[in-house]
């Protein structure tokens, strides 16, 4: 027998003590989702209309918040490039392209965080790896920000 | 003590143990709610204000053509002002992304302080009390069904406890083995919130009631419904409109003290100006002026003394379940019980698992037993 009263009414709990620990833990699991209604995507369509790559994006463009980035499109006009997403990473951000089993579309994406000093503009650029600049594709995106 | 002293006894620390864990949470969720704004108000500076006189608040208009401002473009759907006059005035907004954000207004000054996200400590203290994070009609039932043993263990713990009436002042004897003196304490604890224990279970009964079992009470409704126009906000709606609505609120009802204004949705909603008034122990929305934002014509109102009986029972529970009826006085008085109703459980718990390691030598309940009836 145990000395440790918790220990003893724990077990004493018996068959209730994992329903009732389930209903906390559940509760504490959902958190995260209740945090902000799920965001849908939103479609920004391509840049420049005959690329055929399009960029939707999903997230509460707030600062500090997660937002995610999505380039679809044929693999060979995604594949060997790199995006930037100026004014919210400083760096080009790495983008995992699929197979493209989504009807023949490969999709990449990626989620960043917004900074804190972020404004209301997004470019999301995508570049041929050592290419010229001028083969780059860009989107600049709007968004309504609080002051 | 007798077979059915005993039973009853057994009853008791049945759903006290076995429901000990959820119970537990459900009760400290509650305690912290109580002042789960003053917790985002601790945190972030947008929400504090220095206090100055009542009279130096700003119009209603200055305070929305301030949050206009701060997020331009962006559909308001509320404005709303604290009773305690260290608090910015808040403006709800929808993002385009679909969620929602509160801009923070000083309402001494119009000045615009910032913003936060929707989520805060209130947010998950009112949902994970209110319905574990889950889906309202599986979480509220869940949650208020814990009031029926709850309630339980009040009647029960009385039945035990003979003359409990001269218990009120029996102070806990800490001189003697944690299972006396805790089973003093946990006894005095509950002898002194028979009061609230009584208001949080019949009030979490009524939610069970109102939002499962089909007894929620009809909705207010104005009594014209205004034209459809373009925009659920009309173009030229300012703040000088909005000070001329808030003046026609309070011509409809002198005695109005304007605590929130909702913004229309859609383009056939009502602007609503609601508050309190001469009405006891109701929410702000029981005293509500309808005007429609395109001509500023009177759609509807009524006060707290208007509802029918069903309406009064269901604005009554909130106010007495959250202790948000009487300022700040009676939110500490909640508060402190809060806690000690967290702490019975919770000492109930322990005295369960002393009771158990103190040995075989005598059965549980009459150990148990012995302890109840000194």
């Amino acid at each position: 027998m145990t000395r440790r009263p918790l220990l003893a009414a724990w077990r004493a709990m018996a068959g209730w003590r994992w329903p009732m620990l389930a209903l906390v833990l559940i509760c504490l699991g959902l958190t995260p989702l209740a945090m902000q209604p799920q965001p849908q995507w939103r479609d920004w369509g391509s840049s420049p209309a005959d690329t055929r790559v399009q960029l939707q994006t999903r997230g509460h463009f707030l600062p500090g918040s997660q937002f995610e980035v999505r380039l679809s499109g044929p693999q060979t006009a995604l594949a060997g490039r790199q995006v930037a997403v100026r004014g919210a990473a400083p760096e080009p951000i790495a983008m995992a392209v699929d197979g493209g089993g989504h009807g023949g579309q490969s999709v990449a994406n990626s989620r960043l965080l917004l900074p804190r000093d972020i404004t209301g503009v997004l470019i999301v650029e995508l570049s041929k790896v050592g290419d010229d600049p001028g083969s780059a594709v860009s989107w600049e995106i709007g968004f309504v920000l609080p002051r | 003590m007798s077979v059915t002293a005993r039973t009853w006894f057994r009853l008791h620390s049945w759903m006290g143990l076995k429901l000990s864990i959820a119970m537990s949470f459900i009760l400290v969720t509650g305690t912290l709610a109580v002042f789960s704004y003053e917790l985002d108000w601790l945190l972030n500076p947008q929400m504090r204000v220095m206090p100055a006189a009542e009279t130096q608040r700003v119009s209603w208009g200055a305070l929305y053509d301030s949050a206009r401002s701060a997020y331009p473009g962006a559909p308001l759907l509320a404005l709303s002002v604290s009773r305690d006059p260290w608090w910015a005035a808040q403006a709800v907004f929808n993002t385009p992304s679909g969620g929602l954000v509160r801009v923070w207004i000083d309402p001494y000054t119009a000045q615009y302080q910032g913003y936060t996200g929707w989520f805060n400590i209130q947010r998950f203290l009112r949902q994970a009390h209110r319905h574990l994070m889950m889906p309202t009609a599986i979480g509220i039932p869940l949650v208020t069904i814990f009031a029926l043993p709850l309630m339980a263990a009040l009647v029960t713990g009385l039945v035990v406890y003979k003359k409990f009436w001269r218990g009120f002042f029996k102070w806990p004897r800490f001189g003697r083995p944690a299972r006396i003196w805790l089973g003093d304490l946990h006894r005095l604890g509950a002898l002194w919130s028979i009061w609230f224990i009584v208001i949080i279970g019949l009030t979490s009964i009524w939610y069970l009631a109102e939002k499962s079992l089909g007894a929620a009470a009809p909705s207010f409704s104005p009594a014209v419904k205004p034209l459809p126009r373009a925009a659920a906000i009309p173009a030229d709606f300012d703040g000088a409109r909005l000070d001329r609505a808030v003046a026609l609120a309070r011509r409809a009802n002198p005695d109005l003290q304007v605590y929130h204004i909702s913004f229309p949705r859609r383009p056939h909603d009502h602007l609503a100006i609601q508050g309190q008034a001469t009405a006891l122990l109701v929410r702000d929305r029981a005293n509500a002026v309808y005007i429609d934002p395109l001509d500023l014509t009177l759609t509807g109102s009524h006060r707290g003394e208007d509802l029918t009986a069903h309406q009064r029972l269901s604005e009554l529970a909130d106010p007495l379940h959250f202790g948000t009826w009487g300022g700040m006085a009676v939110r500490i008085v909640w508060f402190v019980f809060g806690v000690i109703l967290s702490g019975l459980s919770v000492t109930g718990i322990y005295i369960y698992g002393l009771r158990v390691v103190s040995g075989p030598a005598r059965s549980a309940s009459q150990t148990a037993a012995q302890v109840v009836m000194k």
